[in-house]
């Protein structure tokens, strides 16, 4: 028979183990979205990426402990536009050959004075070139799903993303928003 | 004279006119030329150009239309045979049908295709056909097509002003010139 000690420290490891998963979420592939929005002749265009995984593990209660790490599939891309998606593909953009997939591994979060609102700051790497990027984004309690929305500001420079004769920004603008809309369920 | 007669072209026909083959045969050479560029910023600012002349030239056959039902024909010279003024009549309904079908293709290309457009680089035109590759392959096809029908029927359209000029040496091709409405009058 177990002493009053060892099922309190049973006890303990499970609400433990269960805290830990408590925090861990399921992403709907079939409502959730990772994508940008860029620029086309100054027109704004929206591209989407259909393939991803993400981990989520946050708690809008304990940010700091929280943990992002989503991978994404480059040749997934879809701009509603099949002739420049396969233009994307090229070397001079994301060279999807030799670096098929893009990752996002977060470092740390904050929250921010806005109610529901963080900012998740993280390594960013898209073909083979990691920077540091920070995103805002907002965690909104559904009945049984919860709402992560956000969005981070990237120069495509800073990835080599569009090089050679689009190194200007003439055609195709520097500045790119990365969005994101997760739907998590437990 | 700005108006048609049934004798001589006005000056706003003739204007109409010249200025629409010059930006035609442009359009044939940046088209050509944008097709076969490498694809490059200088690739996609040929089609800036090429789209937003080919928009040009489509608001330029409306007006050029509705002038031509608001005003009198120059009727032909008295020798043409029946068959002869036929074939002209069919020959310039084909022109006018050519100068809608490959602007309006190139619109269905470009909007099927769903890339951002601003004409001359100022106002962004409105895709209205949503994107369908099928699409966009039916009007690629169709744009093509006309350009080589088009420029069969340009062809044939010049031969015919020069056989008027040179062998029947009647006054057919020289009505067209600028300012010869004023001459003739």
């Amino acid at each position: 028979m177990k002493s009053n000690a060892e099922i309190l420290a049973i006890l303990a490891g499970m609400l433990l183990f269960q805290g830990v998963w408590a925090n861990e979420w399921n992403v709907d592939a079939e409502t959730s979205r990772i994508g940008f929005v860029a620029t086309y002749d100054e027109i704004p265009f929206e591209g989407r990426f259909d393939e991803f995984t993400a981990l989520i593990r946050f708690d809008p209660e304990n940010p700091s402990d929280g943990s992002f790490l989503i991978t994404i599939g480059v040749a997934s891309v879809d701009t509603d536009s099949p002739d420049r998606d396969e233009g994307m593909l090229e070397a001079d953009w994301f060279d999807v050959e030799s670096h098929p997939q893009a990752a996002f591994t977060s470092l740390r979060f904050e929250r921010l004075s806005g109610e529901n609102e963080y900012a998740v700051t993280g390594d960013l790497t898209i073909k083979g070139i990691t920077n540091s990027v920070t995103a805002t984004f907002s965690w909104t309690q559904a009945d049984s799903s919860v709402r992560l929305k956000g969005s981070a500001d990237v120069e495509r420079g800073d990835f080599d993303i569009g090089t050679g004769d689009w190194e200007d920004d003439d055609t195709i603008g520097f500045d790119v928003r990365i969005v994101f809309d997760l739907t998590l369920t437990q | 004279m700005i108006r048609d007669t049934r004798e001589a072209w006005g000056s706003v026909t003739t204007a109409l006119h010249w200025l629409m083959a010059l930006l035609i045969l442009a359009m044939f050479l940046l088209g050509w030329v944008a097709v076969n560029y490498p694809m490059s910023p200088t690739k996609l600012k040929l089609f800036i150009w090429h789209k937003s002349i080919g928009l040009t030239l489509l608001g330029l056959v409306v007006v050029r239309i509705a002038w031509r039902i608001a005003n009198a024909t120059p009727s032909p010279p008295l020798e043409t045979s029946t068959t002869e003024c036929r074939l002209a009549r069919t020959g310039h309904a084909f022109l006018y049908l050519l100068m809608i079908a490959m602007p309006v293709s190139g619109y269905v290309i470009n909007s099927t295709a769903n890339f951002p457009f601003r004409y001359f680089g100022g106002m962004k035109v409105p895709n209205l056909i949503p994107t369908n590759e099928l699409w966009q392959d039916a009007a690629e096809a169709a744009h093509l097509a006309a350009f080589w029908i088009f420029l069969l029927i340009i062809s044939i359209h010049v031969l015919a002003a020069v056989r008027h000029h040179v062998i029947k040496k009647n006054n057919v091709l020289i009505r067209m010139l600028p300012g010869s409405g004023r001459r003739q009058r």
